[in-house]
């Protein structure tokens, strides 16, 4: 009988650091991934800080051009706040979604812009505007190097939450959503930012 | 006070922390043998097992593999690096874009502390609590974080904060992280006991609930869930003594060392005295804070187990002329000075200081020849702690490079640029392939920028090249597996784009695989356990090399025999051939070098820095060997040039007494 009870005690013994091991590798992969965010929200950060400096000056160019300027300072705006929302939690889904259609937004009002200002030879000789362009494609390699590097974190972190035996306490260990990658479609200006819940 | 001595003292005090553990796992299974058999003399159908042999080393058997087990899979948890100790407390890395000049602060002042002491600049985590307090963890000096408190970083001064991050990094350098460690998970096995207790009691009273009959098998359970449990509160009690016991001896002695390093006792001084004058003190709030609290720098937690000396005592034996009066703390509110800290404008302008750009084709930086030369005080002291003098020339260290440099390289994608652009060959035909290499493998903009960096980088000294080095492995920690894999892959090519590997290569080479080895593989051992006397040939091929290398058109014998005999008088080897002391066949002995121990390892560095400093002068290339024999045996190893005329002369004369 001392030999089942052994073996019991044994086989729960295991069990309870198997799980006490898959609850502590899923905090350590959030964690992970919510630290690789950090490094997108600097650089986005900074990409926001630009744009003012950009409108700018390319206001006293491109006069006529109300429209399209305000439209990038709106969506810069929208951007700003959609990259809060989502600092505050880079695990949920739709804040992620909301600033990934944001930032898509963002992106076809500044090539609109960028595109427009082909037209303005003037604007195309300023020092100024030559060097908040190469500052902000060098901030946008640098968002798309973070956001690789927070896309293969969140990866890791849905791929342990789905095998097994992680899939079995993942819900009940408050690890339920799972994360969502990162994925800006500049392309796509006419979609309203989809957000999923 | 060194390195390699302090690791090997964390080594015997950590045999002695096992006795102490064994003795109370001992003492736990006799209270429990002792407790179940009384219980069971108590009821007939158990009498017959109570005290008897065969039941004493069942219990054994079970607690041991109980407390071993837990222990283990903690320990190797932890293994992990201090990332995932500060990332259980809650902490979020400061990156280093932060435009707040506190955060700024921390990261210039731990930098200076790395530079200082040879070590690469480890990341910084922010915990957004009020106390003041900080902590370092990890497993090595290279996988080590620093974790600091919001409190920290706006009740402190800039010469308290020193003080605080030179603590921690005593701690790092002390091989103390390592014992904490093993302390921690000790700890948790001992306390894993009473919870296993705890869930036994419980599943047995749900079992015997359900059947109403006695069962022999539960009640069996439940007794020695009971034993457990309250064994196991009393062994973490003893426990929590233990860690306490070994955690307060070593915090006097980072407090000592943290004096040595900053030359300052008013900082570390001002520091506690900060502290004990605030109301929130130095708790913390985040839950886990109890497991880790002997990593602190003051305790964490008010306990009567305080793993840390009285706060009074620590001040007094910084200050002895103190007048046991706190500074009000709490309406303290610091703020660091943003230009003072090179939070720059969004147009950063780079500065061009100190050596003058000379155009120079061949693989070496240009001034590597004559204007490094570093007194023989200050090479026999590259491999002990840091002191004051250490970190002011860190200071200029790193005050002499391009802003915009350094930014890029604190920075992930920015560090990529720099290696790739450090690794840039002068010669077109072999630029093109570079080229090609790093469109087809860089990541996008990593080809513009390491070109745009290039021109920046080629004044700058070897040293300075090093230092920039170090702070780029700090940026690289970001990447993601997947991400430094390909730019493992992308240093290589470059590296090999010329079908040959010059020797800066090869030292940046052995610096990244150090740094990508312990990343990718955190499991790999850095140490090994052999003798210097079984690796005598090998160590005669790299100081055969530094001395075939090292003097100019000098006979090498005179500077490899000064070196050797300073590892073994009685066996010489004689000196081998300048083809048998190449590259590759330096990389050989280094496979075999790695499998040294610490001590042995230090005494080969410090036979290499004889060779050195044989004919009185350290060219680049000394260096740079230097350097990459030191990442390739995972040592942290601290190179500085004196420039000044007269410390060199004075040298002269300490070296020969």
């Amino acid at each position: 009988m001392l030999i089942t009870l052994i073996s019991i005690a044994a086989i729960l013994v295991i069990g309870v650091f198997l799980v006490i091991g898959i609850y502590n590798k899923l905090v350590t992969l959030k964690n992970r991934f919510e630290n690789a965010f950090s490094q997108i929200e600097v650089q986005l950060q900074r990409r926001y800080d630009l744009i003012p400096n950009l409108i700018e000056t390319v206001k006293g160019y491109m006069k006529h051009e109300r429209e399209t300027l305000e439209a990038v300072i709106q969506a810069r705006n929208q951007a700003a706040g959609s990259l809060k929302a989502a600092s505050q939690n880079p695990g949920d889904a739709g804040a992620i979604a909301g600033l990934a259609g944001a930032e898509g937004l963002l992106g076809g009002a500044l090539g609109r812009l960028f595109a427009l200002s082909e037209s303005y030879p003037d604007l195309k000789a300023d020092q100024n505007m030559a060097n908040l362009q190469e500052e902000l494609s060098t901030t946008e390699n640098k968002v798309a190097f973070s956001r690789q590097a927070f896309n293969d974190a969140v990866t890791a972190y849905n791929t342990y939450k789905q095998t097994f035996p992680p899939v079995l306490f993942a819900a009940s260990f408050g690890h339920s959503q799972d994360a969502s990658l990162l994925e800006f479609e500049t392309e796509k200006i006419k979609d309203a930012p989809k957000v999923q819940f | 006070m060194d390195f390699f001595g302090q690791q090997d003292r964390a080594k015997t005090n950590t045999k002695k922390l096992v006795a102490l553990f064994c003795l109370a796992v001992a003492a736990i299974i006799g209270a429990i043998f002792a407790l179940i058999s009384f219980l069971a003399e108590g009821r007939s159908e158990f009498k017959s097992i109570a005290w008897t042999p065969e039941f004493a080393l069942q219990i054994s058997l079970i607690v041991g593999i109980l407390i071993g087990l837990s222990s283990l899979v903690r320990i190797s948890q932890l293994k992990g690096g201090g990332k995932v100790i500060a990332e259980a407390l809650g902490g979020r890395r400061i990156n280093h874009q932060t435009q707040s000049p506190n955060h700024r602060r921390i990261l210039n002042v731990v930098s200076e502390m790395a530079i200082a002491s040879g070590t690469p600049v480890p990341p910084v985590y922010l915990m957004k609590e009020d106390g003041i307090n900080a902590f370092a963890a990890g497993f090595s000096p290279s996988d080590a974080v620093i974790g600091i408190t919001q409190g920290c970083s706006e009740k402190l001064n800039r010469d308290q904060l020193q003080g605080v991050v030179a603590h921690e990094f005593s701690h790092i350098l002390n091989g103390d992280m390592r014992l904490n460690i093993r302390l921690t998970g000790i700890i948790y096995g001992i306390t894993c006991l009473s919870e296993i207790g705890r869930a036994l009691m419980r599943a047995t009273r749900y079992s015997s609930r359900r059947s109403r009959k006695s069962n022999d098998g539960a009640v069996y359970l439940a007794m020695i869930g009971a034993a457990f449990f309250f064994i196991g509160l009393i062994g973490s009690f003893f426990g929590s003594l233990i860690r306490a016991a070994v955690s307060r001896q070593r915090e006097f002695l980072a407090d000592a060392t943290a004096v040595q390093f900053t030359r300052n006792p008013a900082g570390i001084a001002g520091a506690l005295k900060r502290i004990g004058g605030f109301t929130k003190g130095s708790g913390l709030k985040h839950s886990a804070t109890s497991e880790f609290s002997h990593l602190f720098f003051t305790s964490a937690l008010s306990s009567h187990f305080a793993t840390h000396p009285p706060l009074e005592e620590r001040i007094t034996r910084l200050d002895p002329h103190w007048k046991y009066k706190y500074p009000k703390t709490d309406q303290i509110k610091e703020e660091a000075d943003a230009l003072m800290e090179g939070i720059s404008p969004l147009e950063a302008t780079a500065s061009f200081s100190g050596s003058d750009p000379k155009s120079s084709a061949s693989d070496h930086p240009p001034d590597s020849e004559t204007s490094q030369k570093p007194s023989k005080e200050n090479l026999n002291a590259a491999l002990d702690l840091p002191g004051e003098k250490e970190i002011k020339q860190a200071v200029q260290l790193l005050s002499s490079l391009p802003l915009e440099l350094l930014g890029q390289a604190r920075e992930p994608h920015g560090a990529c640029s720099v290696v790739s652009g450090v690794l840039l060959h002068p010669k077109d035909s072999v630029r093109k392939r570079q080229v090609s290499i790093l469109k087809a493998l860089g990541e996008a903009g990593v080809l513009e920028e390491s070109m745009d960096a290039k021109p920046r980088l080629d004044p700058l000294t070897c040293e300075q090249k090093l230092a920039l080095l170090e702070e780029c492995m700090g940026s690289l920690n970001q990447l993601s597996d997947a991400q430094l894999k390909k730019f493992r892959k992308l240093t290589e090519e470059l590296i090999n784009a010329d079908n040959q590997v010059d020797l800066f290569e090869w030292t940046l080479h052995k610096i990244l695989e150090d740094f990508m080895i312990r990343k990718l593989s955190p499991d790999t051992p850095l140490h090994g356990n052999v003798s210097l006397r079984q690796r005598l040939p090998e160590c005669s091929t790299a100081l055969g090399a530094l001395a075939h290398f090292g003097q100019e058109n000098e006979d090498p014998l005179p500077a490899y025999e000064k070196g050797f005999r300073a590892l073994n008088r009685k066996r010489p080897v004689s000196l081998p051939p300048l083809k048998k002391c190449g590259l590759e066949q330096l990389d050989k002995a280094l496979v075999r070098l790695t499998q040294m121990t610490p001590v042995a390892k230090r005494s080969f560095l410090e036979a290499c820095l004889k060779t050195i400093e044989h004919d009185g002068k350290t060219t680049g290339i000394e260096l740079q060997i230097l350097r990459g024999l030191a990442a390739a045996l995972s040592c942290p190893l601290r190179l500085f040039k004196i420039s000044d005329q007269e410390n060199s002369k004075s040298s002269e004369s300490i070296a020969i007494s």
